[in-house]
């Protein structure tokens, strides 16, 4: 059973619901995008039930889906339910994403990194022997998306990110590190918010779109306040808090020469404060 | 005489056992060549092994593009009977099969069709790593993982410890295998992971068996390579499947003709379902094919078809193919048959050996030998001389067909330009100012256009035929007719009778020497009939003429 839970459990289906068939939908509906030609990179899972959704509900083409899977009897599962038409790739995603083996398969569309793993903690590894790298590539995979999507010029898309959120773990580094974001956000929006009593969930919920909507801005790309959102959620069954959340990303076609700074931290200040004014939700 | 002792006792009497890596290389790349043919005899082992369905995933074309050769996955899962650890090393690995191709199996009721019952093994020269999943119904599901470059190494080692040490084989938990199967029923899944190069090479550039032309006719939907094309074309052919519908409704009107002692299956090839067909056309010439030798004992049944037109496509399916069990021996062929090469090439259908033949298969397993086959032989070869004949008769008839409905089609051309011609002629008559101190003359018909011309025209020596043409009546043309030019030009035309649409031509002229192919003559006399409609100039015309002469 993966970190986080069951792929069908009520919490995971609506997740799929509210953040991730609204990117389909919207890709389709509002952009008027194809459903036969949208292209998705997904880590599915064996029983690749968001897979079997895309192609059912909104039509999506198998040739069109990449899928990427570290274990070897989920791969296999993946790798069949394709059929020969999908790529899918068996390694970790981070691995694929440093040896560049996915370059030839952008732009996508949808890139739903559906991690249920740890990201943005950075736990005092000192302590628990694991490898701190991990986090630090997680967050590369998304760089890497967003660097690659921009090579080919892709006008808007939508990163789905979910991420497993540990325990504090003792961890002060990781801790410092979300409450400085938390700082730097409150600065910019000009909204505070009593952070208190909030858990780790609650504080990468709050502060983790700003750090994406930072990276999106430096390659070119504007995050949109309107197409955002997020929750958080346990599992039933499960104690691991996680964290999903919904971006879309336009390339910013209106460059004008010398005001590029303004311009950056006008459309960052923008995102902020629009999702950072509501609270943040929960399931 | 008697034997020196001491030298008889120290020298053999028997070769020394095979090497364990010899007996594994002589078993399959020794005899599976291909890739394709590899694949064909994993398929075959799950045919035996009960499988109804057999699912064939490659990788999609883009991935083929990019992939390293080691980064390729290739499964093949069925929904047969199984394996458990012990049916692994004791029949599986061990090569040990009881099975014959004469006597079906007891429990399926099919005739087994592998050969050895080595399966997957034959994947090993083509395959970096081979893992099997199996499960036996009411045992535990099983790994196998298949080390293919150790056990094509050479080693000192017997066929037992070379495989042994070569194969890592272990039971597993249920989860593992339903993650991998999507459930628990018992079957097997065959997963290549990584081939060789030459084995890469093969899937995306093909062996060069398909040619390029023959390309775009084979699954023209399926998003295949040209070797993943010769895969499909291989499988289809022959594997047992059911036959698809044809065009010519020739498995559905004779498909008693075309059944086999062993059932089809469905087999897919990256999602596109495999189809066996007869590549038959609406109104093709058919034989039905029933032969049955007492003394040998062989029995065949099938149909044998000529296309009405065009050739058999795809072009690979030209002739006919026999089948053992279901499954295809060898390729298409027209055995000794000679004639008409239009004739041969339309010519395609099936042969289910039904008995006699069971056991005569060469070590190749593409084609049959002994007595008992070539009088099989000698009867296929008079069938198709009968069906290649008939369709002969039937062509002729048809190409007779076609030059009456041209040499009409033209005579019907001729008549509509001399119509236009004469229309032409009368409105130019009227347009023509009259002199205004002239009294008003009534318009001229085209007959006596015809008239003044005639009687501008230089006299005499009119090369006219002796009478008017057969069931025509001879209305006077306003055409030109042929004049023999002082200057020594002969007109190939000699009357013209337009409102017929008629035109008498003379056959010993020069030109119709030099296009006398009947296209060319049709081709050459309707040029001149709408020349001398169109009242050519003399002199541009005969040039044109002897232009056309000098083109051959």
């Amino acid at each position: 059973m993966p970190l986080g839970g069951d792929y069908d459990s009520p919490e995971k289906e609506a997740i799929r619901e509210r953040l991730w068939d609204a990117a389909i939908q919207d890709s389709i509906v509002k952009d008027g995008k194809k459903a036969e030609s949208l292209r998705l990179l997904d880590l599915p899972g064996a029983r690749c039930i968001y897979l079997h959704q895309v192609i059912e509900q909104f039509g999506l083409l198998k040739e069109n889906i990449v899928a990427v899977e570290r274990l070897e009897p989920d791969y296999i599962a993946i790798h069949h339910f394709l059929g020969g038409r999908g790529v899918a790739l068996r390694g970790d995603l981070e691995d694929l994403c440093d040896r560049g083996e996915l370059d030839a398969y952008y732009p996508f569309d949808v890139i739903n990194y559906d991690f249920c793993g740890h990201g943005f903690q950075f736990p005092d590894m000192t302590k628990h022997g694991s490898d701190r790298s991990e986090y630090q590539r997680r967050w590369d995979c998304i760089k890497y998306a967003m660097a690659q999507n921009r090579k080919h010029e892709q006008g808007s898309w939508y990163l789905l990110l979910t991420l497993a959120c540990a325990p504090h773990l003792n961890n002060k580094a990781g801790l410092k590190y979300l409450h400085e974001q938390l700082a730097e956000l409150v600065r910019i929006t000009g909204i505070k918010k009593d952070a208190t009593k909030w858990k780790d969930d609650r504080l990468i919920q709050e502060v983790v779109p700003h750090i994406v909507a930072e990276e999106a801005l430096d390659h070119g790309y504007v995050p949109s306040a309107p197409h955002f959102d997020s929750y958080r959620y346990v599992q039933t069954g499960h104690v691991y808090e996680m964290v999903a959340w919904r971006f879309r990303l336009d390339l910013d076609r209106s460059k004008e020469l010398g005001r590029t700074t303004s311009r950056r931290g006008r459309h960052l200040t923008e995102f902020c404060s629009s999702y950072f004014h509501a609270d943040a939700k929960k399931l | 005489m008697s034997a020196n002792p001491s030298l008889t006792s120290s020298a053999p009497n028997r070769p020394r056992p095979l090497k364990g890596d010899a007996i594994f290389v002589i078993l399959t790349r020794g005899t599976y060549r291909t890739f394709t043919r590899a694949i064909k005899e994993a398929v075959s082992n799950s045919y035996d092994a009960d499988a109804n369905h057999v699912q064939i995933d490659f990788a999609p074309k883009q991935f083929l593009d990019v992939a390293d050769p080691a980064k390729l996955t290739i499964q093949i899962r069925d929904d047969g009977k199984g394996m458990s650890l012990r049916d692994f090393w004791d029949r599986f690995a061990s090569i040990e099969s009881e099975k014959t191709s004469d006597k079906r199996d007891a429990s399926s009721k099919r005739y087994p069709i592998g050969q050895f019952g080595i399966g997957s093994f034959a994947l090993v020269p083509f395959s970096r790593e081979v893992v099997i999943y199996s499960k036996k119904y009411k045992e535990k599901p099983i790994k196998c993982v298949l080390d293919c470059p150790k056990l094509l190494a050479k080693t000192g080692h017997d066929y037992a410890d070379h495989v042994a040490n070569n194969i890592v084989a272990n039971e597993i938990d249920e989860d593992e295998w339903e993650t991998v199967f999507g459930c628990d029923d018992s079957g097997t899944v065959i997963v290549i992971e990584g081939v060789t190069p030459e084995t890469f090479k093969e899937l995306v550039d093909g062996t060069g068996a398909i040619k390029p032309d023959e390309e775009k006719h084979l699954f023209p939907n399926a998003p295949f390579t040209i070797g993943l094309k010769e895969i499909a074309w291989e499988l289809s052919t022959l594997l047992p499947l059911e036959y698809a519908a044809d065009e010519g409704d020739v498995a559905d009107d004779h498909g008693e003709y075309l059944e086999s002692n062993n059932p089809g299956i469905g087999i897919t090839l990256s999602e596109e379902p495999l189809e066996r067909k007869i590549y038959s056309k609406p109104h093709s010439t058919i034989s039905r094919i029933e032969f049955k030798d007492k003394k040998t004992g062989v029995h065949v049944r099938g149909v044998i078809v000529a296309l009405p037109k065009g050739a058999v496509q795809p072009r690979r399916a030209n002739g006919v193919l026999l089948r053992l069990n279901n499954v295809g021996i060898g390729e298409y062929r027209t055995f000794s048959l000679v004639g008409n090469a239009t004739i041969r090439g339309r010519i395609t259908g099936e042969i289910h050996v039904l008995g006699g033949l069971h056991g005569k298969l060469n070590a190749a397993r593409d084609n049959f030998t002994g007595p008992a086959y070539d009088g099989l032989r000698e009867y296929l070869d008079k069938e198709l001389v009968k069906l290649h004949n008939k369709a002969y008769a039937n062509w002729k008839k048809g190409q007779q067909k076609k030059s009456e409905a041209r040499k009409k089609k033209t005579e019907q051309n001729i008549k509509k330009v001399h119509t236009e011609v004469r229309k032409a002629a009368a409105a130019e008559q009227k347009t023509v100012p009259q002199p205004s101190h002239t009294p008003a003359q009534p318009t001229p018909t085209p007959h006596a256009a015809w008239k003044e011309t005639r009687a501008a025209a230089p006299p005499a020596n009119l090369n006219l035929p002796p009478k008017p043409m057969s069931g025509g009546t001879s209305i006077p043309s306003p055409a030109v007719v042929s004049l023999p030019s002082q200057n020594g030009f002969h007109d190939p035309v000699c009357d013209i009778q337009g409102s017929k649409g008629k035109v008498r031509f003379d056959e010993s002229h020069e030109l119709f020497q030099k296009f006398h192919k009947q296209a060319e003559r049709e081709t050459i006399e309707l040029v001149l009939s709408a020349l001398k409609l169109a009242r050519l100039p003399d002199d541009a015309y005969q040039r044109f003429i002897r232009h056309l002469i000098a083109l051959k």
